[in-house]
Protein backbone atom coordinates (compact mmCIF):
# COMPACT_ATOMS: atom_id res chain seq x y z
CA UNK A 1 0.00 0.00 0.00
CA UNK A 2 2.84 2.35 1.05
CA UNK A 3 4.71 1.58 -2.02
CA UNK A 4 1.91 2.26 -4.34
CA UNK A 5 1.44 5.47 -2.39
CA UNK A 6 4.47 6.66 -3.14
CA UNK A 7 4.65 5.21 -6.41
CA UNK A 8 1.67 7.41 -7.21
CA UNK A 9 2.94 10.70 -5.33
CA UNK A 10 6.71 10.18 -7.47
CA UNK A 11 4.56 10.14 -10.80
CA UNK A 12 2.34 13.10 -9.79
CA UNK A 13 5.39 14.83 -8.91
CA UNK A 14 7.15 14.23 -12.25
CA UNK A 15 3.71 15.03 -14.01
CA UNK A 16 3.93 18.65 -12.45
CA UNK A 17 7.51 19.07 -13.40
CA UNK A 18 7.26 17.76 -16.77
CA UNK A 19 4.26 20.33 -17.16
CA UNK A 20 6.24 23.63 -16.15
CA UNK A 21 9.22 22.64 -18.18
CA UNK A 22 6.92 22.41 -21.43
CA UNK A 23 5.66 25.86 -20.11
CA UNK A 24 8.78 27.28 -19.51
CA UNK A 25 9.75 25.78 -22.94
CA UNK A 26 7.05 27.34 -25.08
CA UNK A 27 7.27 30.48 -23.27
CA UNK A 28 11.16 30.95 -23.93
CA UNK A 29 10.41 30.01 -27.72
CA UNK A 30 7.68 32.92 -27.87
CA UNK A 31 9.44 36.15 -29.11
CA UNK A 32 9.83 39.05 -25.62
CA UNK A 33 7.90 41.48 -28.49
CA UNK A 34 5.14 40.60 -30.51
CA UNK A 35 6.53 42.70 -33.79
CA UNK A 36 9.60 44.44 -34.27
CA UNK A 37 8.99 47.68 -36.97
CA UNK A 38 10.46 47.08 -40.31
CA UNK A 39 10.03 50.62 -40.90
CA UNK A 40 13.36 52.51 -41.90
CA UNK A 41 13.38 56.12 -41.86
CA UNK A 42 15.75 58.97 -42.89
CA UNK A 43 16.98 60.91 -39.96
CA UNK A 44 16.75 64.74 -40.50
CA UNK A 45 18.88 67.60 -39.21
CA UNK A 46 22.39 65.59 -39.50
CA UNK A 47 25.64 66.69 -40.90
CA UNK A 48 25.27 64.72 -44.26
CA UNK A 49 28.38 64.99 -47.29
CA UNK A 50 30.26 65.63 -43.99
CA UNK A 51 34.19 64.36 -44.10
CA UNK A 52 35.12 63.16 -40.47
CA UNK A 53 37.89 65.92 -38.82
CA UNK A 54 38.83 62.57 -36.63
CA UNK A 55 38.26 58.55 -37.63
CA UNK A 56 38.16 56.19 -34.76
CA UNK A 57 40.95 53.12 -35.66
CA UNK A 58 38.72 50.75 -34.88
CA UNK A 59 36.27 51.17 -37.44
CA UNK A 60 36.37 49.85 -41.22
CA UNK A 61 38.01 52.14 -43.89
CA UNK A 62 35.54 55.23 -44.13
CA UNK A 63 35.39 54.84 -48.04
CA UNK A 64 32.25 52.13 -47.64
CA UNK A 65 30.87 51.26 -44.36
CA UNK A 66 27.66 51.69 -42.25
CA UNK A 67 27.96 52.44 -38.69
CA UNK A 68 25.08 50.81 -36.79
CA UNK A 69 24.90 53.48 -33.70
CA UNK A 70 23.88 51.56 -30.33
CA UNK A 71 23.15 53.30 -26.81
CA UNK A 72 24.09 51.38 -23.74
CA UNK A 73 20.76 53.91 -22.28
CA UNK A 74 18.61 52.55 -25.31
CA UNK A 75 16.59 49.12 -24.93
CA UNK A 76 15.59 49.06 -28.77
CA UNK A 77 19.39 49.07 -28.95
CA UNK A 78 19.41 46.05 -27.52
CA UNK A 79 17.52 44.03 -29.47
CA UNK A 80 19.47 45.18 -32.55
CA UNK A 81 22.54 43.92 -30.93
CA UNK A 82 20.88 40.92 -30.81
CA UNK A 83 19.66 40.56 -34.38
CA UNK A 84 23.44 41.16 -35.33
CA UNK A 85 24.72 38.12 -33.77
CA UNK A 86 22.20 35.67 -33.39
CA UNK A 87 18.60 36.79 -34.35
CA UNK A 88 19.44 36.21 -37.47
CA UNK A 89 23.44 37.12 -37.23
CA UNK A 90 24.99 39.61 -39.76
CA UNK A 91 28.58 38.07 -39.52
CA UNK A 92 28.55 38.39 -43.66
CA UNK A 93 27.65 42.27 -43.37
CA UNK A 94 31.28 43.27 -43.86
CA UNK A 95 30.34 47.03 -44.22
CA UNK A 96 29.19 47.11 -40.90
CA UNK A 97 30.63 48.30 -37.80
CA UNK A 98 29.15 49.22 -34.27
CA UNK A 99 29.57 52.13 -32.31
CA UNK A 100 28.28 52.16 -28.72
CA UNK A 101 27.58 55.92 -27.43
CA UNK A 102 27.69 55.44 -23.85
CA UNK A 103 28.02 57.26 -20.38
CA UNK A 104 30.76 55.65 -19.44
CA UNK A 105 33.89 53.32 -21.58
CA UNK A 106 33.14 50.45 -18.71
CA UNK A 107 29.70 50.46 -19.30
CA UNK A 108 30.01 50.56 -22.94
CA UNK A 109 32.96 47.79 -22.58
CA UNK A 110 29.80 45.90 -20.92
CA UNK A 111 27.33 46.33 -23.26
CA UNK A 112 29.98 44.99 -26.10
CA UNK A 113 30.86 41.54 -24.06
CA UNK A 114 27.33 41.13 -22.80
CA UNK A 115 25.70 41.13 -26.77
CA UNK A 116 28.51 39.58 -28.23
CA UNK A 117 29.37 42.49 -30.44
CA UNK A 118 33.55 42.24 -30.34
CA UNK A 119 32.76 40.39 -33.91
CA UNK A 120 32.18 43.07 -35.51
CA UNK A 121 34.91 46.42 -35.68
CA UNK A 122 33.80 48.70 -33.08
CA UNK A 123 33.60 51.97 -31.16
CA UNK A 124 32.95 53.10 -27.63
CA UNK A 125 31.98 56.29 -28.01
CA UNK A 126 32.04 58.21 -24.43
CA UNK A 127 28.97 60.58 -24.30
CA UNK A 128 28.24 59.90 -27.67
CA UNK A 129 30.87 62.83 -28.49
CA UNK A 130 32.20 61.70 -31.49
CA UNK A 131 28.70 61.00 -33.00
CA UNK A 132 27.23 64.17 -32.38
CA UNK A 133 29.91 66.22 -32.70
CA UNK A 134 30.51 65.09 -35.97
CA UNK A 135 27.51 64.28 -37.58
CA UNK A 136 25.17 65.58 -35.01
CA UNK A 137 23.81 62.12 -34.31
CA UNK A 138 21.81 62.04 -31.06
CA UNK A 139 19.55 58.90 -31.45
CA UNK A 140 19.83 55.51 -31.71
CA UNK A 141 19.69 52.65 -33.08
CA UNK A 142 20.40 54.76 -36.10
CA UNK A 143 22.42 53.90 -39.17
CA UNK A 144 25.03 56.13 -40.41
CA UNK A 145 25.82 54.89 -44.70
CA UNK A 146 29.28 56.40 -45.46
CA UNK A 147 30.83 56.58 -49.34
CA UNK A 148 34.03 58.11 -50.81
CA UNK A 149 34.80 59.60 -46.60
CA UNK A 150 31.80 61.52 -46.52
CA UNK A 151 28.26 60.48 -44.81
CA UNK A 152 26.40 60.36 -47.21
CA UNK A 153 23.10 59.22 -45.48
CA UNK A 154 21.62 58.49 -41.80
CA UNK A 155 18.44 55.92 -40.48
CA UNK A 156 16.83 54.93 -37.92
CA UNK A 157 15.71 51.33 -37.73
CA UNK A 158 14.59 48.76 -35.39
CA UNK A 159 15.09 45.81 -37.93
CA UNK A 160 18.45 45.06 -39.29
CA UNK A 161 18.03 42.66 -41.97
CA UNK A 162 15.10 45.17 -42.98
CA UNK A 163 17.74 48.06 -42.53
CA UNK A 164 20.18 45.80 -45.45
CA UNK A 165 17.04 45.26 -47.53
CA UNK A 166 16.45 49.15 -47.58
CA UNK A 167 20.62 49.92 -48.35
CA UNK A 168 20.48 47.37 -50.84
CA UNK A 169 18.13 49.00 -53.24
CA UNK A 170 18.41 52.36 -51.73
CA UNK A 171 20.97 54.89 -53.55
CA UNK A 172 22.92 56.60 -50.15
CA UNK A 173 22.48 59.91 -50.86
CA UNK A 174 20.81 63.01 -49.59
CA UNK A 175 18.55 63.04 -52.34
CA UNK A 176 16.65 59.62 -50.90
CA UNK A 177 12.81 59.43 -50.27
CA UNK A 178 11.75 59.95 -46.66
CA UNK A 179 11.42 56.20 -46.32
CA UNK A 180 13.44 53.40 -47.38
CA UNK B 1 6.88 -8.58 26.93
CA UNK B 2 8.75 -9.53 24.19
CA UNK B 3 5.98 -9.74 22.00
CA UNK B 4 5.12 -6.09 23.21
CA UNK B 5 8.48 -5.05 22.33
CA UNK B 6 9.00 -6.39 19.02
CA UNK B 7 5.36 -4.88 18.19
CA UNK B 8 6.62 -1.35 19.13
CA UNK B 9 9.40 -2.36 17.09
CA UNK B 10 8.00 -2.82 14.23
CA UNK B 11 5.87 0.07 13.80
CA UNK B 12 8.90 2.53 14.66
CA UNK B 13 10.60 0.61 11.90
CA UNK B 14 7.78 0.87 9.75
CA UNK B 15 7.32 4.75 10.44
CA UNK B 16 11.35 5.42 9.94
CA UNK B 17 10.69 3.48 6.58
CA UNK B 18 7.63 5.37 5.40
CA UNK B 19 9.84 8.89 6.86
CA UNK B 20 12.85 7.70 4.61
CA UNK B 21 10.74 6.87 1.37
CA UNK B 22 8.87 10.07 1.18
CA UNK B 23 11.90 11.93 2.26
CA UNK B 24 13.45 9.76 -0.70
CA UNK B 25 10.66 11.17 -3.46
CA UNK B 26 10.65 14.98 -2.04
CA UNK B 27 14.41 15.18 -2.63
CA UNK B 28 14.21 13.10 -5.79
CA UNK B 29 11.75 15.90 -7.22
CA UNK B 30 13.66 18.66 -5.85
CA UNK B 31 16.74 16.91 -7.65
CA UNK B 32 14.62 16.55 -11.01
CA UNK B 33 13.38 19.67 -11.28
CA UNK B 34 16.65 21.62 -10.64
CA UNK B 35 18.31 19.70 -13.48
CA UNK B 36 15.91 20.29 -15.80
CA UNK B 37 14.90 23.81 -15.07
CA UNK B 38 18.97 24.50 -13.56
CA UNK B 39 19.82 28.10 -12.50
CA UNK B 40 17.60 31.48 -13.37
CA UNK B 41 19.20 33.87 -15.10
CA UNK B 42 20.01 36.99 -13.09
CA UNK B 43 17.53 39.36 -13.46
CA UNK B 44 18.30 42.72 -14.43
CA UNK B 45 17.74 45.69 -12.52
CA UNK B 46 17.96 48.48 -15.11
CA UNK B 47 14.59 49.99 -15.64
CA UNK B 48 13.22 49.56 -19.20
CA UNK B 49 10.85 53.05 -19.30
CA UNK B 50 9.71 53.02 -23.39
CA UNK B 51 13.11 52.58 -25.10
CA UNK B 52 15.20 53.76 -22.56
CA UNK B 53 17.10 51.67 -20.54
CA UNK B 54 17.56 53.53 -17.44
CA UNK B 55 20.00 52.14 -14.51
CA UNK B 56 17.77 53.89 -11.68
CA UNK B 57 14.15 54.33 -11.89
CA UNK B 58 13.10 57.64 -12.72
CA UNK B 59 13.04 60.02 -10.01
CA UNK B 60 13.40 63.76 -11.29
CA UNK B 61 12.35 65.57 -14.48
CA UNK B 62 14.10 65.74 -17.57
CA UNK B 63 14.90 68.95 -17.35
CA UNK B 64 16.51 68.85 -13.91
CA UNK B 65 18.30 65.88 -15.41
CA UNK B 66 19.99 68.23 -18.30
CA UNK B 67 21.04 70.41 -15.81
CA UNK B 68 23.37 68.46 -13.86
CA UNK B 69 26.10 66.17 -15.56
CA UNK B 70 24.53 64.16 -17.34
CA UNK B 71 24.41 61.57 -20.50
CA UNK B 72 21.27 62.47 -22.31
CA UNK B 73 20.52 60.26 -25.59
CA UNK B 74 17.72 59.68 -27.92
CA UNK B 75 16.17 56.44 -28.64
CA UNK B 76 13.54 55.04 -31.09
CA UNK B 77 10.90 51.90 -31.14
CA UNK B 78 8.65 50.63 -33.04
CA UNK B 79 9.00 53.02 -36.05
CA UNK B 80 6.67 55.28 -33.64
CA UNK B 81 8.01 55.60 -30.38
CA UNK B 82 10.52 58.27 -29.15
CA UNK B 83 12.27 58.93 -26.11
CA UNK B 84 14.64 61.39 -24.81
CA UNK B 85 16.46 59.39 -22.29
CA UNK B 86 18.83 61.09 -19.10
CA UNK B 87 20.85 59.98 -16.24
CA UNK B 88 22.87 62.20 -14.08
CA UNK B 89 25.97 60.68 -11.98
CA UNK B 90 27.54 58.64 -14.65
CA UNK B 91 31.41 58.84 -14.03
CA UNK B 92 31.33 55.42 -11.89
CA UNK B 93 31.48 51.81 -13.05
CA UNK B 94 28.64 50.82 -14.86
CA UNK B 95 25.98 51.48 -12.96
CA UNK B 96 26.71 52.10 -9.90
CA UNK B 97 27.67 55.84 -10.05
CA UNK B 98 24.21 56.65 -11.19
CA UNK B 99 21.38 58.67 -9.04
CA UNK B 100 19.31 60.44 -11.01
CA UNK B 101 17.61 59.28 -13.87
CA UNK B 102 14.56 60.89 -16.36
CA UNK B 103 13.29 60.52 -19.78
CA UNK B 104 10.43 61.69 -21.75
CA UNK B 105 8.20 59.70 -24.96
CA UNK B 106 6.02 60.99 -27.08
CA UNK B 107 4.69 58.89 -30.64
CA UNK B 108 4.71 60.11 -34.20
Amino acid sequence: MLFVFGFALLVLAAAVVVLFAMLAELASRLPDRPRRSMTIRRLDGLRLERAPDAWPGGLPARDHSVLLVLSTICSSCEDVARQLVSDPGHADWTAAAVVVSTADRIRGAEFVTQFGLERFPHFIDEGGKWVSGEFGVQTSPAALVFGGGRLRSAYEFNDVAALRAALDRAPHTEHEKEEV
Amino acid sequence: MTEQHSAADGGRKSRIRRRRFLSGIGGGGLAAAAVIFGKPAAASTNVVKGCCNLCVTPNTSLSNCEALVHYVWGCTEEGSLHCVCCEVGTTGQSCSGVSQSAYDCFYN
